[in-house]
């Protein structure tokens, strides 16, 4: 079944893939601005996605530009006025932005082999602490910042079905997922809250030893990183982005795309893969998006 | 060409052990230098690049620290500011600002935060924080310095409501004061009740609205939002009845003194005062009612919160890279203490492998050459090439060396074998080998029931043959004659040298005595043909003594000793003789034993003297000197005149101490005679050819002129013809200091021996002394007396006195004087008699020669 679907969907999409190979002349059309969320430096994501960028310029015949920020507070302004045509953000990201000002949600990144993702708390084995409850007085380090998904509002949410509130605890924050969990080996805190899989990440392996480390507690798993159009976008270019996205992992060149991405793969997301991170921000942050 | 492992390791033991230890040690040195130099290298650059992320990270906590404080000073003074708008906060703000920009700058160029790309990303967000901080920073402290932008209300309140506060407050006064001199009428009061009441609701309208700012400002503890509706309902109610008076002012007919448009122009008025005022309290009551604060919250307090945001996470940052230094640098301390272990145990697995190598290639060859040593030690020759195991050069050089040095051992072993058991002169086996294959023999026998024959050999007169044509003739005839004896024997026999002239024959097997007596005579026979050495012919003759066994004596020594004594008897009968052992010779030689053992006491119990026999001059019948002559009191055989134990005395060598107590003696008794007037009367001694031959006479002499001051030139030492044969060369050197001394030398016995003129001729002497035998025959020996009268003739032609001695009668003295002999020795005149006697002799013969003397006058 799986493979039916495989070959259909490779149909479909075959003349995007040859664009997204050809060489051919840039029309004058609009450019598209495409923004990315600063999970890492601006440096790295512009290196990261410039293959990406020139594959889709390629393939939609115009010109196509990555808008990068040093901090979310400029990339949401962005955000907020809309500056960008196509913008890969988190999860939290994406249901605002949708509710406050119409992004549509076209796919979803495969990272390192997980479709889906879920918050967790880590701890190191050696710290004594076997249940969330054990946190209370202690000190947790969250990746990002408190609008950060998969390493604040999940685990928060976590940590509230555990019964502990808000000043139970305290709380702070590294730059990203990967730095809270590298803290909470250290002893910075008792726990990190991050990712389901921070632990495989190779940066974090080259920086830990994760044997010493452990997962406290995972919450379910949901859809992984967005990738949403504006709502001036049509539905047509929409439908054609995304799927000139997905159908990079069937070429050796979209393959290296991928990678350089640090991405696995791309699927085909729509907005109701997003109700559970709604329902557990509202838990948490008492937003109704 | 490849070379297998197996090549490698025996080339390896066959290199030198000092070459194997060189390696051995430049391979461990340059390992040990290696891993110590790679540590000591890892060490220094890992604490080096820890301590620059220490100093480093220390600035970069310095730096954030900074911001910090400037951050919350910027805080404080805006708050400040807020409050009192003064230029000193200003200041303080624009100079925190710029001192914030510095800490950022300085952060920017921290190696540290350059070093990681999000923590550059963050610093360089802080940079952007600061512009952004300075642009709401100064804008909320343009707000608060502009009033109009920093509270509306007041302004509306300033712009629109004062004024329009003292329009209305004129008009109406006016309208007042018109009236005040014109209350006369009804209406007119009641207009005038109107302005007044109109006064003073508009009067507490306003402070209302003074109330309602004042209570905005927080003037009064009151909740701002509860105090401002309340005045808001009091200020309507009041604006409701200053309007309803107004319209009743309106309507009311007015006095001529006030006009209506005053009132229509009030209510325009109060309607442009009520919009102002609507206005205000929809600013006042608004969040945002102040713009400063508006400001503060809305802009700076989230910059103010964005950096401290960041500067929190590069303060967790620093936090994580302090705690991964401490890891790291104990990370370092584990892998250098580990190093030290490991260290440890490598150089104790080295100090194993090096003991076992040292085991292997020092310890076990040692021990191996020290059991190889052993073996060859014990004889097991065999065994020892086994534990030559090593093939290290110097266990080579070692085992070549020591193969060497066994060969010459074997070699010199098998020289010394045959040294040890064989004469080198005649090669004949020697005594041990004779004494190795006599018993041999005499076990055989025993077994056999056979008998054993044992010839001792003595050649005669070996040692005048060896004294007067040297060793070379004798040596040369000693090897003829062994040539002799082994053509004498059997192949199974023995002939053997057991040293000297003595040689000893065994044979095995011997049936009978005949045997051994033929084998004797066969020997004899061979020695009856001359030798021919050199140019010399000599004639010898060999003694034999023979001992059979088990007969005689069954045992080695016995055997030899008995054929020794054999032999000592056959040489008493004569030149070439055998003679067959027997028990008396054993007696003999007991008794010879017996006898030495009490000589050897004699001297210490004082058991020998001396008896003096005169010598008496033939022309003056007087006596020129005395012979000391020795006696030995023997306890059981009463006295002993030395014939009885000289040879035994010779053999022992108590000769010379004998010899020295003559010598002291004789000294002592010459002294008596010199103390009884008789100096001119010479004391002779004799001294045996032994002790011209193996002690020095000089010293005996010496010590008895030492010891009794003689006068040498009294002494006359008297030596027998033998010894000048013996040994003339070393006695006529000795005589001749003798001589020198001062002292006679008279030859004694002399015609017994050879009689040789030479030793007259060429030796030291002064007096001859006719032996007895010769004196003995006279008259009767006609022959005798003849050859008596040449001896003297020849002395005398030689200058030399004679001396006949034994002369015991007057026949004897007749003829002696007759042919001019000098002196007599003998009974007829006096028998050897004590030194008192002596003295008794010379003097009697002196009182004759008086009386004579007496008488002839």
């Amino acid at each position: 079944m799986r493979k039916s679907i495989a070959v259909i969907l490779f149909t479909l999409l075959w003349q995007p893939y040859a664009a997204v190979n050809a060489q051919q002349e840039i029309s004058a059309a609009p450019e598209l601005r495409l923004g990315v969320f600063p999970r890492r430096s601006a440096d790295v994501t512009q290196a990261m996605f410039q293959p990406f960028a020139e594959a889709l310029s390629r393939a939609l015949n115009r010109k196509v530009v990555i808008e990068t920020t040093y901090d979310f507070a400029s990339f949401w302004e962005n955000i907020a006025n809309n500056s960008y045509d196509l913008v890969h953000y988190n999860q939290y990201h994406y249901i605002k932005s949708h509710r406050d000002y119409g992004y549509r949600v076209i796919a979803r990144n495969v990272e390192f082999g997980h479709e889906e993702i879920a918050g967790s708390i880590l701890v190191r084995k050696d710290s004594n602490i076997e249940t969330l409850q054990d946190l209370k007085g202690k000190k947790i380090i969250f990746g990002g910042g408190r609008k950060a998904m998969m390493a604040y509002i999940v685990p928060t949410y976590l940590l509230r079905q555990a019964g502990l509130n808000k000043g139970d605890y305290f709380e702070q924050f590294a730059l990203n997922p990967p730095k809270a969990a590298i803290a909470a080996y250290y002893r910075q805190a008792a726990a990190a809250g991050s990712g389901h899989y921070t632990l495989d990440l190779p940066i974090v392996k080259k920086e830990i030893d994760t044997s010493q480390m452990k997962y406290l507690a995972t919450s379910q798993k949901m859809a992984h990183l967005p990738w949403a159009v504006n709502k001036s976008i049509s539905d047509e270019l929409a439908l054609k982005i995304r799927a000139i996205m997905v159908g990079l992992m069937y070429t050796n060149k979209g393959k290296g795309i991928l990678k350089s991405m640090r991405i696995t793969k791309f699927l085909p997301a729509v907005d109701s893969d997003f109700a559970l991170h709604r329902g557990i921000t509202k838990a948490v942050l008492g937003e109704e998006l | 060409m490849k070379r297998s492992p197996n090549d490698f390791l025996r080339w390896y033991r066959t290199i030198s052990l000092k070459q194997r230890y060189l390696n051995a040690t430049l391979l461990f040195s340059i390992i040990v230098i290696s891993v110590a130099f790679y540590g000591w290298r890892y060490v220094d650059q890992v604490s080096h690049q820890q301590l620059i992320h220490i100093e480093e990270r220390t600035k970069a906590s310095g730096e954030i620290h900074d911001a910090l404080n400037q951050i919350r000073i910027i805080e404080t003074m805006l708050q400040k500011f807020i409050n009192n708008p003064v230029e000193q906060h200003e200041d303080n703000i624009r100079r925190s600002l710029h001192l914030f920009g510095a800490s950022i700058e300085n952060l920017r160029s921290n190696v540290w935060i350059q070093q990681d790309p999000s923590l550059t990303g963050v610093v360089k967000a802080l940079g952007n924080d600061k512009v952004k901080l300075t642009n709401v920073a100064m804008e909320m402290i343009a707000v608060r310095k502009d009033e109009s932008r920093w509270i509306p209300a007041m302004h509306v309140l300033e712009s629109q409501m004062t004024d329009y506060n003292i329009l209305f407050m004129t008009e109406l006064n006016l309208n007042i004061s018109d009236l005040d001199d014109e209350l006369n009428t009804k209406n007119s009061i009641k207009v005038y009740k109107l302005l007044i009441e109109l006064r003073h609701f508009w009067t507490l309208m306003v402070s209302e609205v003074r109330l309602t700012l004042l209570i905005r400002f927080g003037g009064f503890s009151v909740d701002p939002a509860t105090g401002i509706k309340a005045r808001k309902n009091n200020i309507k109610l009041y604006l409701s009845r200053i309007d309803s008076i107004l319209v009743e002012l309106e309507m009311l007919k007015s006095p001529d003194m006030v006009d209506r448009s005053s009132f229509v122009e009030m209510r325009r008025l109060l309607s442009i005062w009520t919009d102002a005022h609507n206005k205000i309290f929809a600013s006042i009551s608004d969040r945002d009612w102040r713009n400063d604060i508006v400001v503060f919250q809305n802009k700076v307090e989230p910059t103010l919160s964005q950096i401290m945001q960041r500067a929190s996470n590069l303060q967790l940052e620093l936090g994580v890279a302090t705690a991964k230094n401490i890891a790291n640098l104990s990370t370092l301390a584990l892998g250098l203490s580990n190093f030290v272990i490991i260290l440890a145990i490598s150089i104790a697995l080295v100090s194993l492998l090096g003991y076992f190598i040292f085991q292997r290639s020092i310890v076990r060859p040692i021990h191996q050459f020290g059991l190889a040593l052993q073996s060859e030690a014990n004889g097991k020759y065999r065994e020892t090439k086994k534990y030559m195991v090593s093939e290290a050069e110097e266990f080579r050089n070692l085992m070549h060396a020591f193969d060497d040095m066994r060969e010459q051992i074997h070699s010199r072993q098998s020289h010394l074998d045959h040294m040890a058991h064989h004469d080198s002169l005649t090669l004949l086996p020697n005594r041990v080998l004779l004494r190795d294959r006599l018993q041999l023999a005499i076990s055989r026998s025993q077994r056999n029931n056979t008998d054993v024959g044992l010839m001792f050999l003595d050649l005669d007169q070996f040692k005048q043959i060896n004294d007067s044509l040297g060793h070379d003739v004798g040596d040369k005839l000693l090897k003829q004659v062994a040539i002799r004896l082994k053509e004498c024997i059997r192949d199974t026999d023995t002939v053997s040298r057991l040293g000297g002239d003595e040689f000893a024959i065994l044979i095995e097997d011997v049936t009978d005595v005949d045997q051994m007596s033929n084998m004797a005579r066969k020997i004899h026979k061979a020695f009856s043909v001359p030798y021919l050495i050199g140019n010399h012919e000599l004639h010898t003759t060999t003694s034999i003594g023979i001992a059979m066994a088990p007969s005689d004596d069954n045992t080695v020594d016995a055997l030899i000793k008995d054929a020794d004594i054999a032999m000592y008897h056959a040489k008493d009968l004569g030149r070439g003789n055998y003679k067959f052992y027997s028990g008396e010779m054993a007696a003999y030689v007991a008794e010879h034993m017996v006898l030495e053992n009490q000589l050897r006491h004699a001297l210490e119990e004082d058991e020998f003297f001396l008896v003096y026999q005169p010598v008496v001059d033939l022309e003056t019948d007087r006596i020129v000197s005395t012979e000391a002559l020795l006696r030995w009191k023997h306890p059981n055989k009463g006295v002993l005149a030395p014939d009885a134990f000289l040879s035994i005395v010779e053999e022992t060598g108590l000769i010379r101490p004998i010899t020295q107590w003559v010598l002291n003696q004789a000294s002592r008794q010459y002294n008596e005679y010199k103390n009884a007037g008789f100096a001119d009367v010479h004391m002779a001694v004799n001294l045996s050819g032994s002790i011209l031959k193996n002690y020095s006479v000089l010293d005996l002499v010496i010590n008895a002129v030492e010891h009794t001051k003689i006068d040498p030139s009294s002494l006359i030492i008297e030596i027998t013809e033998d010894t000048l044969l013996e040994d003339l060369q070393g006695a006529e050197k000795s005589l001749a200091t003798l001589k020198e001394m001062g002292m006679c030398i008279a030859l004694d016995d002399f015609g017994t021996g050879q009689s040789s003129l030479s030793h007259l001729r060429l030796g030291p002497i002064d007096v001859v002394k006719i032996d007895r035998s010769f004196i003995r025959d006279i008259p009767e020996d006609k022959n005798t007396m003849k050859l008596v009268d040449a001896i003297i003739a020849m002395a005398h032609k030689l200058q030399l006195k004679v001396v006949a001695e034994g002369v015991e009668t007057k026949e004897q003295i007749d003829f002696l004087r007759w042919h001019k002999c000098d002196s007599i020795q003998g009974y007829y005149f006096s028998k050897p008699v004590e030194g008192k006697d002596i003295i008794k002799l010379l003097t009697k013969e002196k009182m004759i020669a008086n009386s004579k003397f007496i008488k002839k006058s």
